[in-house]
């Protein structure tokens, strides 16, 4: 069954999207966690720095307050000159010098506060000296030597310097810890300001997804019921269908078959599918045929029209005809095929009417040979057999006549010469019939008549022989139409002759030859005279064998002429009809197809003479 | 110059003889007018056999043959004379009642010299039969006996 790529497309996006926008989302979350830690861990290191900052504060204070007490016990000393003054002045001094190796750890980085350092260094060296020197004098020279004011002025400035210095170093550390402040108050604003715009971005993103996705799923919905509502209607046409359908594997076992062959067979697609062959629902003719194809049409993988004769369950017989497709896999190997089948019973029926019928045409046409044959067999003893006793009538009346003549009184003359007439009147009607039959007969050739010319070449050879009145003639322009020449100019002759013989009794004959205007397709010819004329109510009987309808003693005649015209002119597939009008004259009328038909053989065969 | 040809009448109706006999001494013709009453005379009096065994002298100047006859019929009178090599060259007239095409056709294929067909009306008759027997008895040349030297050329045999 066929696909639609559709769906697959949106599926495949749809995937895609998903893993695209979760990737998204991932990128997003690790690059908020990269850019969330770096903050962090600038905030701490700003954090640090200011701790670092507080400690060195702390640091100079404590080391200026020690310098400080240091000073100030020494001069308890010298004023005193008590030694308990001294007992801590050695650790004191001791804790100034760790506090500043502290310091100078803490503040190695810094080049001005080192130098600062230094020369804390070398003043306290100056100044410790100077209290050794101070306290020595007091111990040597009392409290005179020890107060003298140079010296007390010496150590006072000298921690004086100290201290200075250490106030120098505290400011300026003090302005780096505010620096360092409001560095870490930035750095803490920036990182709550990255959290929350990749926070953000991240549930953007997200919605941005969700939306997508919903939307992607709501086309892949409509997309899958547009396949489902595919695939059901295909499975309808397939399963329905007004043909039969089934594909057969390799070795000819049914995978598949629709509605429409199952209800044809009787079976059911279980009984079908897998576990029947096409074989088993073949008579042996059909089976025999089946095997000839089937090895074939794997190779070629077409067949058409092959005619198969099924078996339905219930062992009737199913006429059909087949035609298959093999579906083959992307080696080229046979998979199956894609048979239909058709039910051909009513071709088959109208192929036996149509067989019954031409049995019955070709019986009918047999038959009608059988009586052309008996009829040319009748002609021929007609023209012989039937004519020479006329002839010995008329002749032994003759040589009567020539022999004895003399001996004979009048009536005994007549009495011979009534005879011989009605022996030679016999022999024109034998004739007449027989060149009637003969028209009949013999078979048409046609060629394109100039219908003029015959006209006049017919008035030329003396129809009008016996004609006592001139008789005016009004000849119009004649199509050529194609004709047999031969049987034509019997038409005209009898017509003409007929006009001549009918207006013989009228003083001032007329007759009248030309053409209908009308019809491209049919020509009408016509001949009009204003001789004798006849009674419409017999018009019917004038084309009839041996119908006349004047007696032998007004005209003479045999009665066959105008039957010759019908007969010769509806071979033609034209017509004949006349209009009259007694003692005004007649108008006799021919059509002729100017595309002529093609002689059917009933026409021809039909032509028995005494029929018409 | 040699005795009368003959005239051979091939007839079996006796009343078509008698008129037709009558009719040819109307033309006061000095020949013989021999009736054949059908064609298997007609073939005994022409191989000079049967009743005609011994019979002399020359051949028919003419045949005016009948078509339709018993035993013998004129068509085959005639395919037999054409096929004979002594007789192939006598003039064969048909005189018949038949106007039937396939007659005529049949008479012409198998070398007839004229087709006359009998009028019925008997004066038409008397000029018609006078006409041939004073054409052929006396107007046409005949072919010369047969073994002739005169035969200026071998016909090939039909």
């Amino acid at each position: 069954m066929p696909s639609s790529a559709h769906p697959a497309i949106v599926k495949l996006t749809l995937e895609n999207k998903i893993t695209t926008g979760f990737a998204a989302a991932l990128v997003v979350l690790i690059f908020m966690g990269v850019l969330a830690r770096w903050n962090t861990l600038r905030l701490n290191e700003a954090l640090q720095w200011v701790d670092h900052s507080h400690t060195v504060l702390y640091r100079l204070g404590k080391a200026s307050n020690e310098v400080l007490n240091l000073h100030a016990k020494v001069r308890g000393f010298l004023l005193a000159g008590d030694p308990v003054f001294l007992e801590s002045s050695e650790t004191g001094r001791g804790f100034i010098d760790d506090t500043l190796k502290e310091l100078r750890g803490m503040l190695a980085d810094n080049p001005s506060q080192t130098d600062r350092l230094d020369e804390v260094d070398r003043l306290l060296a100056e100044a410790v000296v100077l209290m050794r020197s101070q306290v020595e004098a007091r111990r040597s020279g009392g409290l005179e030597a020890a107060v003298q004011h140079d010296r007390l002025m010496a150590g006072k400035e000298v921690v004086d310097s100290i201290r200075e210095l250490f106030d120098e170093m505290e400011v300026e550390q003090r302005q780096l810890l505010i620096e360092r402040s409001a560095r870490s108050a930035r750095a803490m604003s920036l990182t709550a300001a990255v959290v929350a715009g990749v926070a953000g971005l991240a549930a953007l993103l997200l919605a941005l997804a969700i939306v997508i996705v919903q939307r992607d799923f709501r086309l892949l919905k409509a997309a899958e019921d547009e396949l489902k509502r595919k695939s059901v209607r295909i499975e309808d046409l397939y399963n329905h269908a007004p043909c039969g359908y089934h594909s057969l594997n390799a070795d000819g076992v049914f995978v598949d078959i629709n509605d429409t062959a199952l209800s044809w067979l009787g079976y059911t697609r279980e009984e079908m599918v897998g576990r029947r062959v096409y074989g088993d629902i073949c008579t042996p003719e059909s089976l025999q045929l089946f095997h000839d194809n089937f090895p074939r049409f794997k190779i070629e993988g077409k067949v058409d029209g092959l005619e198969f004769e099924w078996v339905r369950k219930d062992g009737t017989r199913l006429p059909v005809l087949l035609n298959a497709t093999a579906i083959r896999d992307s080696q080229g190997n046979y998979v199956a095929s894609r048979s239909t089948v058709y039910d051909i019973t009513a071709r088959r029926e109208a192929d036996r009417k149509i067989q019954e019928l031409n049995a019955n045409l070709q019986s009918q046409n047999r038959q009608l040979a059988a009586v052309n044959h008996e009829l040319e067999s009748f002609s021929y003893s007609v023209s012989h057999d039937l004519r020479a006793p006329l002839r010995h009538i008329d002749g032994f009346a003759g040589l009567l006549v020539r022999q004895s003549g003399a001996a004979l009184d009048d009536v005994g003359r007549h009495r011979l010469d009534v005879i011989s007439k009605a022996a030679r009147q016999m022999g024109r009607l034998i004739d007449d019939l027989l060149a009637f039959s003969r028209m009949s007969r013999v078979n048409l050739t046609p060629v394109d008549v100039d219908h003029s010319a015959l006209v006049a070449e017919v008035i030329k050879a003396g129809a009008c022989q016996h004609h006592a009145p001139a008789i005016e003639w009004v000849l119009k322009p004649l199509p050529s139409v194609r004709a047999d020449p031969v049987m034509m100019r019997q038409v005209w002759f009898n017509l003409i002759d007929n006009a001549v013989k009918y207006s013989s009794r009228t003083p001032r004959p007329h007759i009248e030859i030309g053409v209908m205007d009308g019809d491209e397709d049919v020509q009408v010819f016509f001949v009009r005279d204003n001789g004798a004329g006849f009674d419409m109510k017999y018009a019917d009987k004038l084309f009839g064998v041996f119908q006349r309808l004047h007696s032998s003693a007004e005209f003479e005649g045999t009665g066959i002429g105008l039957a010759n015209v019908r007969r010769i002119i509806t071979r033609h597939g034209g017509h004949t009809w006349a209009e009259a009008r007694v003692g005004e004259g007649a108008t006799f009328y021919f059509s002729l197809p100017v595309t002529p038909v093609a002689e059917s053989l009933a026409t021809s065969a039909t032509a028995a003479p005494f029929n018409s | 110059m040699p005795s009368l040809r003959p005239l051979l009448l091939v007839e079996d109706n006796p009343n078509d003889v008698e008129l037709t006999l009558t009719a040819l001494r109307e033309a006061r013709l000095a020949n013989e007018i021999v009736v054949a009453n059908d064609g298997e005379q007609a073939l005994d009096y022409l191989h000079r056999r049967g009743s005609y065994a011994g019979r002399t002298g020359p051949e028919p100047a003419v045949v005016l043959l009948d078509l339709k006859m018993p035993k013998v019929d004129g068509h085959e009178v005639l395919r037999t004379i054409r096929a004979h090599p002594d007789l192939r060259f006598i003039p064969v007239v048909m005189l018949t009642s038949s106007r039937e095409e396939s007659d005529l056709c049949s008479s012409y294929q198998n070398g007839a010299n004229a087709y006359v067909v009998k009028p019925v009306d008997y004066e038409e008759f008397i000029t018609a039969i006078n006409k041939l027997g004073f054409f052929w008895a006396l107007l046409n040349e005949p072919p010369p006996p047969p073994g002739s030297s005169r035969v200026p050329f071998n016909h090939p045999r039909q």
